[in-house]
């Protein structure tokens, strides 16, 4: 009991203290400011700078092309990368090239740093992809991100200007003092505990003692082997077709680098299909721990960059305890729930399916709500197995339109666009027209608003609705009734809260599910953007409007409670009667 | 008026109202509100499938009989939506009604030359052009707006102000504005016609209570666009639900449980009707408020502008003192005796029609018993106050007796070699320094003493301040005085900051400041010197009184000319966007009850476990939409009196307020429905048992 207390209060803990020195750290980095690495890449960014003319100032709409080219270009050799992977060099295991519809799903989930995957790592992806293809994404889309909440926090700050900075600058400034060093730290913590980091492909090593598979691959358990005659006997009697299995192959490629950026970047999509929940990936509790820090932090840290950089460190907090309150009631849930376990009919109660022994039950619970909260999609457990409930609040994090700390960069902007909507009612409520920290929210500011928070349930809504309408569908599913019908939403949920993670038990591999998930993870990641990018210089452009005892405040307990409200109505009781469809029915069926 | 208007409030919901709320029901009309729009919309498919289960087209879920019932309420809540809205313009109809019928077709004296006022020509009044002159006797009705070039006449302009006492117009200065519709009682005037023909006063003032030009103001544009999000998020879940449930079933290998007349139901449960609904006659009512108070706003936004105001300059005279300084003290100097003092400024005050000379007789007579004396007498000579001099007095039997402002008195003295003493200047700085307006008093050239004139602050004035100040409003007050004057005063009647020996370009000017800061002006003024500051605040209210420049460039008219009218206009203000946000909270609270009255009613068959989501405990999945969507419809009647009157508007800090309204109508808003669809479920269960 103390043993999990302690490591909820860990897991809580150590991100938090670390959040804050971090924030500010961002804040100076992104306003150029000089910081301990601007020794080592000051001059490199000046002659960046001087090349690519990035000291031009670029106007909201200049800053949104900017960003669609960007991405453009990344999908277009993202996908190219993938189709032609057999042509390409760095494929020891000659994988093929990926279909054009997993390679159009692959390509968008990464540049939109979701990270769905509908395919596993090790069995279709060459190193090359890994590396060149994916690991950049896992960099470009994050700095994307940093990139986005950055114009838009000058838009707030600034008054009566005309531009919301360099989208080029911004990257540059993400990548090399924010992503690239982090990275490498979290990459050495991995190596050190023992992540390996090799181009070796997959390699043999023969087993200890050797297993009995059936016919059909599955284990014999109880078996008797004897090698002379390669025959298995259980309970003395001979099994027919059974084969004796001695040696594995071990996948090794270079994780721990692919790892530290997945998680750092709230990219989650793994080396290997089990994703973190691979020895290979996750081989202990340590490592389990320097992960989940990695998932949370930068997350965390934007939270009170973002108070920092507007100079109103209190807006920070205020989005910090609103945000930390829904996470802290997710994990409160999730926790009580796996811990509590499901009751299967004449098995008796059990908490660990789907989980990993060496990594137990609170450190999985904690992993599902920090992976689901923060757009990563990361895994260390099958979601699947979960119990209902454990279930239910991952599904609900990703359906906020994950603004609970969120993606990279994206949670923070998705969070202000919530804090709006919620500014615009209050606003009114105290006889007021709407405005946040001294910019009027008008019927443009609001359009826009309305835009970035319903991007996610109106992609999920459509995308979801219009697949359930058709047969074909139910193939995809491992399971009936309710749950099959949580794994189909927990499906498009991920995708439209640009999550990645999967619910496990859903084949998306599927031209059609491949190409309806990929447009739903576009739409859920670039109206918000455009959307906040036009919030941003609408907001530049105004005057601010003095702060009286009249004005909203921000900072108090009233608002974050209303904000809370705004979220849970708008973006989660959308999904109740889909939710009440399954996992609800489930858990009350348990 | 207010008075008036409360007790018209109970026969608005009349036949008339419900008449007109009946032919709104139109496609046109209903296109305007897109959230009853939708609910317009699901009417009508729901009565569409009521006409098909009729031929046996239907999903045999539900029968014909609950399909008609759910179109009827669903009519109803169109129906309901109308009424407020037409009960909103009721108001408005009735104010406009009374500007109309003073308004008669009069005959005008039109003059080919405005100097030669005999010869006029008769026209009907109509057909005056702008330019035109035309001749105004007395009894008989203005027949356009204009401004007086010829004559001073007094005329009754209770036709808009509801303010009986008559008004003096004259040519030149800022009284010569006329308004159309206004009668002249006596004397002749002469006016030029500066309106169009339909676009006099009167035309937009009727227009505007009315409601017929009546436009969206930004914030209504962005909170429609708020709701409309969230009914298309609905429409979504709803749609989507179906085929969700069509898969589930699939999955439990049964057929799609749900029928589409239950997710109308949901959908329309669901959409912000409440606020929805309400949400034109909010704005209606609030600009009728404004009315009700004599303002007339030139648009809604000046309304809403008028919450934001965080600065508010209040001319001191009128609004925070009483319009007239008084005689307080004689302070004799250089050894005379304060009786000799009252007696030179009596004497100088005899012919001084203004309140303060007639405060300084007064006060003569009551401190030292001084007669007046006749003042028809021809051996008295009075010098009037001019704008040069600045002094009044008298000479008699070769005296020469004056009073006026220090500055001047002593130029005066000095210029005749006599000594303007210390003793003098420091009595003079004392009264200024206590807010009083000194006057010395001089005989010969002599100074005799100062007479303290003292401002008498209106009581109440300082507490209004101080609740202001609680909610962020600061408040500035203009005078003509001298600095050490006007700090006295501002001290005295708790202001938060004053301009001094004001001009109309210092004004403009601290406008300009304050609005550099961030924040809203609102100001008053009257004059034409006046216009480019009202034309520079955000709320500008131009007193009836004043010239037409003044109420072109103000963006709302005071009817009374009623200088404390600043403060009622922002509660006007604030009190239209509470009521807005405290109906949308309401509104989107009530979501939470719907889903838990509805959900289960329509899983209940699929999945026997949802039933305990059923927390109210409702009989029957019939029963329980129905509840859900009688309690839609009524709780918008039930809101129509809030609507329309307003929230309840309190002078306290904007976060208390917040805490206040919130408690009130969002947990409000998230328990009554409970409570309310709970009742209707008990009431109408024994009525379904009986169909």
């Amino acid at each position: 009991m103390i043993k999990t207390i302690l490591t909820y209060v860990l897991y809580l803990g150590v991100p938090f203290l670390l959040a804050i020195p971090v924030g500010h750290y961002i804040s100076k980095v992104m306003a150029g400011q000089d910081n301990w690495l601007t020794r080592v890449w000051g001059p490199v960014e000046k002659r960046l700078t001087r090349w690519l003319r990035l000291d031009e100032r670029m106007n909201w709409q200049r800053y949104a092309l900017a960003v669609g080219a960007f991405s453009v270009l990344s999908f277009g050799v993202l996908w190219l990368i993938l189709r032609f992977q057999n042509l390409l060099p760095g494929n020891p295991q000659h994988f093929a090239g990926l279909s054009w519809s997993l390679a159009f799903n692959t390509a968008v989930s990464f540049i939109t740093n979701t990270n769905w995957q509908s395919y596993s790592g090790e069995l279709t992806l060459s190193n090359f992809s890994q590396v060149f293809g994916l690991t950049v994404q896992n960099f470009a889309s994050a700095a994307v991100g940093i990139a986005v909440v950055y114009a838009l926090i000058r838009g707030i700050a600034g008054h009566q200007r005309h531009d919301l900075g360099n989208f080029w600058q911004d990257m540059i400034r993400a990548i090399l003092y924010i992503l690239l060093p982090l990275s490498t730290l979290f990459a050495v913590l991995l190596l050190w505990c023992g992540v390996p980091q090799s181009t070796y492909g997959f390699t043999t090593a023969t087993l200890a003692q050797p297993v009995a598979v059936s016919a059909q691959g599955n284990v014999i358990l109880g078996a008797t082997v004897n090698r002379q005659t390669e025959t298995v006997k259980v309970d003395g009697k001979k099994v027919p077709g059974a084969r004796i299995v001695t040696k594995e192959t071990l996948p090794i490629f270079p994780q721990a680098s692919q790892v530290a950026i997945k998680q750092l970047g709230s990219n989650g999509g793994g080396v290997l299909g089990t994703n973190s929940a691979h020895p290979y990936e996750n081989p202990n509790a340590l490592s389990n721990f320097i992960e989940y820090l990695a998932i949370v932090l930068l997350p965390m840290s934007l939270v009170f960059a973002f108070g920092r950089s507007l100079g109103r460190p209190k807006e920070g907090w205020m989005l910090f305890i609103a945000m930390g309150t829904l996470f802290l009631i997710g994990m409160v849930v999730t926790g009580w729930a796996e811990q509590r376990g499901v009751h299967v009919a004449g098995i008796g109660t059990i908490t660990m399916e789907g989980k990993e022994a060496r990594l137990g039950v609170p450190a999985s619970a904690i992993w599902a709500v920090g992976t689901t909260a923060t757009s990563n999609g990361a895994v260390n457990a099958m979601l699947d197995s979960f119990s209902p409930l454990g279930g239910l609040l991952p599904m609900m994090l990703m359906q906020s339109g994950e603004v609970v700390f969120g993606g990279v960069g994206s949670g923070l902007y998705g969070m202000l666009g919530f804090v709006l909507l919620t500014v615009f009612i209050a606003s009114l409520m105290v006889g007021r027209t709407p405005e946040y920290l001294g910019k009027k929210i008008g019927p443009g500011e609001m359009r826009m608003a309305v835009l970035a928070c319903l991007a996610t349930p109106l992609s999920i809504l459509v995308g979801s609705g219009i697949i359930a309408a058709l047969p074909v569908v139910a193939k995809s599913l491992t399971n009936t009734g309710a749950h099959g019908f949580s794994e189909f939403l927990y499906a498009f949920s991920s995708a439209g809260g640009n999550n990645g993670s999967a619910f496990a038990g859903f084949n998306a591999n599927t031209p059609l599910m491949n190409m309806t998930l990929g447009l739903i993870m576009l739409a859920a990641r670039f109206i918000p953007i455009v959307a906040m990018l036009n919030i941003g210089q609408r907001m530049a452009e105004q005057k601010l409007t003095a702060e009286t005892a009249g004005t909203l405040k921000t900072t108090n307990a009233t608002f974050v409670v209303l904000l809370l409200i705004v979220v849970l109505i708008i973006g989660v009781l959308s999904f109740f009667p889909a939710l009440s469809l399954g996992p609800i029915v489930d858990a009350l069926t348990h | 008026m207010a008075q008036k208007e409360a007790s018209k409030k109970e026969k608005l919901l009349t036949g008339a109202n419900m008449w007109s709320a009946v032919r709104k029901l139109n496609f046109n009309d209903e296109r305007n509100n897109p959230v009853m729009f939708l609910v317009y919309i699901s009417a009508a498919m729901t009565t569409l499938l009521f006409v098909l289960s009729l031929f046996g087209i239907s999903d045999h879920i539900v029968t014909s009989g609950f399909i008609i019932t759910v179109a009827i309420i669903l009519w109803i809540t169109c129906w309901f939506s109308n009424l407020a809205e037409a009960t909103a313009e009721g108001r408005g109809k009735a104010q406009a009604a009374t500007l109309k019928a003073s308004r008669k077709d009069v005959t005008a004296h039109k003059l080919a030359d405005p100097d030669q006022p005999e010869q006029y020509t008769d026209v009907a009044g109509p057909t005056l052009n702008k330019g035109d002159y035309f001749l105004v006797k007395a009894n008989e009705q203005i027949p356009a707006d204009g401004e007086v070039v010829g004559g001073a006449a007094s005329v009754d302009e209770s036709a808009i102000t509801g303010e009986s006492a008559p008004v003096i117009r004259e040519a030149g200065g800022d009284r010569s504005a006329v308004t159309g519709g206004t009668t002249v009682l006596s004397d002749t005037l002469v006016v030029k016609v500066t309106q169009e023909k339909g676009h006099s006063f009167m035309d937009k003032m009727i227009g505007m209570v009315e409601g017929a030009n009546r436009q969206k103001t930004p914030n209504e544009i962005a909170l429609e666009i708020l709701l409309v999000a969230l009914s298309i998020i609905f429409v979504l879940v709803t749609a989507s639900l179906f085929t969700y449930s069509k898969f589930s079933a699939q999955l439990m290998g049964q057929h799609n449980p749900i029928s589409i007349v239950w997710l109308i139901a949901l959908f329309v449960c669901l959409a912000p009707t409440t606020i929805g609904a309400l949400l034109s006659a909010i704005g209606i009512a609030g600009m009728s408020r404004l009315n009700a108070a004599n303002v007339l706003a030139m648009s809604g936004r000046a309304i809403e502008a008028a919450g934001d105001v965080d600065v508010l300059l209040l001319d001191k005279t009128g609004t925070i003192t009483f319009g007239n300084r008084r005689a307080s003290e004689f302070i004799p100097v250089a050894g005379h005796t304060a009786e000799e003092v009252a007696d030179a400024a009596q004497l100088a005050s005899l012919a001084d029609e203004t309140p303060e000379g007639r405060s300084i007789v007064v006060l003569a007579k009551k401190q030292f018993n001084i007669r007046g004396r006749e003042v028809g007498h021809h051996q008295y000579h009075f010098v009037p106050f001019t704008a040069q001099t600045k002094m009044s007095g008298v000479d008699y039997q070769g005296i020469e007796i004056r009073k006026g402002a220090a500055e001047n008195i002593q130029n005066y003295v000095e210029q005749h070699d006599h000594v303007y003493s210390d003793e003098c200047k420091n009595a003079v700085e004392k009264i200024a320094r206590q807010g009083g307006t000194p006057l010395v008093v001089t005989k010969d050239y002599n100074v005799l003493g100062v007479i303290a004139l003292k401002d008498i602050i209106k009581p109440g004035v300082k507490e209004k301040f101080a609740d202001l100040r609680k909610m962020g409003i600061q408040t500035i007050m203009i005078t003509g005085d001298n600095p050490v004057t006007a700090a006295a005063i501002a001290a005295e009647a708790g202001v938060d900051d004053f301009l001094s020996q004001a001009t109309p370009e210092s004004k403009m000017e601290t406008i300009h400041q304050y609005q550099a800061k961030g924040h809203l002006v609102a100001m008053t003024g009257d004059g034409t010197n006046d216009a480019p500051a009202l034309a520079q605040a955000d709320v500008a209210v131009a007193m009836n009184s004043g010239t037409q420049a003044a109420k072109e460039a103000g963006n709302m008219v005071d009817l009374d000319s009623s200088p404390t009218k600043l403060i009622d206009i922002v509660r006007i203000g604030k009190q239209l966007l509470m009521t807005r946000g405290s109906l949308t909270t309401f509104s989107i609270a009530n979501d939470i009850s719907k889903y838990f009255a509805i959900i289960p009613a329509i899983f209940m068959n699929l999945y026997p476990p949802l039933r305990v989501l059923n927390i109210m405990g409702l009989s029957s999945s019939t029963s329980a939409i129905l509840s859900a969507l009688i309690f839609n419809a009524l709780i918008i009647v039930a809101l129509i009196p809030l609507a329309l009157n307003g929230v309840k508007y309190r002078e306290i800090p904007a976060a208390q307020l917040l805490k206040h309204n919130l408690w009130l109508y969002g947990v409000g808003g998230l328990i009554v429905p409970f409570i309310g669809i709970k009742l209707i479920d008990l009431i109408i269960t024994p009525l379904l048992a009986l169909l």
